[in-house]
């Protein structure tokens, strides 16, 4: 599963950004049925097939996931983030009930208080 | 050419055809006249069929003109003849074919989809292809619509391909489901889904719009029952303005707080 970009805000609130794989560059895309969909420059995968993802099918990235990682971030983290940090899907807690009292982990992700 | 005249009775091929001489007792020094009189006659259709009947020297934009290669004595129905336009047309359009070095062949309407042009049917520079049906010229090939056709979403005279079906006004230009936190299922044109708070997500383009008015739609699906405690509203929020995301807010119908749904939704159209 995808990574998750984690970030304090000043008032030291957590925020999760899930990346989406369907804006990940690739150079293709192989359907299920054998058909490969190609391009001569790198595209986000959902420009292949106007969806992302598509049962079966698999992409060819350009980008690594790292690269891509740090594209979202730069793009949704506010300069006034005081920290910032990627993580894994499982280090977000499943249990959103007391969503708001999250804290910023570096080491774990997020945690609740 | 007089390959026209050619049978497909072999009997009927012994005379009668121009330059050709197959009759039985024939002299011998007929042999060599009517086999380089066969030879003309094929090589004059291959030309022409080579030619495909090729319209060149094109112009006009709605009233055509052009010529056309010299074994095309008339027209006839049938007849297929490729074109590459001077000019886009603008309205109702003739096209008056003159075989090379011949007189022209008169103008004929011509017609795409059944009824006469209305205009953008033939385009600068795109090769259409024509079927003249005995009365008119038919389009059979139609121009690929570009995004400023899709956008303009005005034209009947041009074919939409996948690739450009997205630029039309009533088309969703990003859409997406995702469950309450931050993993999206599906979703088009969408790079990331930011969590900023319980009820407060941050939708953020791939490719942004071109300003920020544009419409959003969302709906909050909720994993409880139907009393009012559980019913939930999705509203754009008053702070997002931004051409590239937009923040969406789930509240709770009883009380207007923040709520998680258990799946977002949301669609945007608008001009990207």
């Amino acid at each position: 599963m995808m990574k998750r970009i984690i970030y304090e805000t000043q008032e030291q609130k957590v925020v999760v950004v899930g990346p989406f794989e369907g804006a990940r560059l690739a150079i293709a895309v192989a359907l299920r049925d054998g058909t490969v969909l190609s391009s001569d420059k790198s595209m986000p995968a959902d420009r292949f097939l106007r969806r992302w993802p598509v049962e079966g099918a698999v992409a060819t990235w350009s980008e690594s996931e790292d690269a891509f990682l740090q594209r979202i971030a730069d793009s949704t983290v506010p300069s006034s983030a005081k920290r910032v940090a990627i993580v894994n899907a499982s280090q977000i807690p499943a249990d959103r009930s007391r969503r708001d009292s999250w804290t910023f982990d570096e080491i774990v992700g997020a945690r609740v208080l | 050419m007089s390959i026209d005249q050619w049978s497909t009775t072999a009997g009927n091929n012994a005379s009668g055809v121009t330059g050709v001489n197959w009759a039985e007792g024939q002299a011998p020094s007929t042999v060599n006249d009517s086999a380089r009189a066969m030879m003309a006659d094929v090589a004059a259709w291959y030309g022409q069929a080579k030619q495909n009947l090729a319209l060149t020297s094109v112009a006009g934009t709605n009233t055509i003109t052009a010529t056309g290669a010299a074994q095309i004595a008339s027209l006839a129905a049938n007849q297929i003849f490729t074109i590459i336009p001077a000019a886009t047309n603008t309205g109702a359009t003739t096209l008056n074919v003159t075989p090379s070095g011949g007189a022209a062949l008169g103008a004929k309407n011509v017609f795409a989809n059944g009824a006469a042009c209305a205009g953008g049917e033939l385009k600068l520079g795109v090769p259409s292809i024509l079927l003249y049906d005995g009365t008119q010229y038919n389009i059979l090939a139609y121009p690929v619509a570009t995004q400023a056709d899709q956008e303009a979403g005005t034209s009947g005279a041009v074919a939409v391909t996948p690739a450009k079906q997205q630029f039309h006004p009533s088309a969703a230009k990003a859409w997406c489901h995702n469950d309450a936190g931050t993993t999206i299922s599906a979703g088009y044109n969408i790079s990331s889904v930011t969590d900023t708070s319980t009820g407060d997500h941050t939708f953020t383009f791939t490719t942004a719009f071109s300003s920020a008015n544009y419409c959003t739609i969302a709906t909050a699906k909720s994993a409880f029952g139907g009393s009012a405690a559980s019913t939930l509203i999705a509203m754009v929020s008053a702070d997002s303005g931004s051409s590239s995301a937009v923040q969406i807010y789930v509240l709770r119908v009883l009380d207007g707080a923040k709520a998680d749904p258990s799946f977002w939704e949301m669609a945007c159209f608008g001009d990207q």
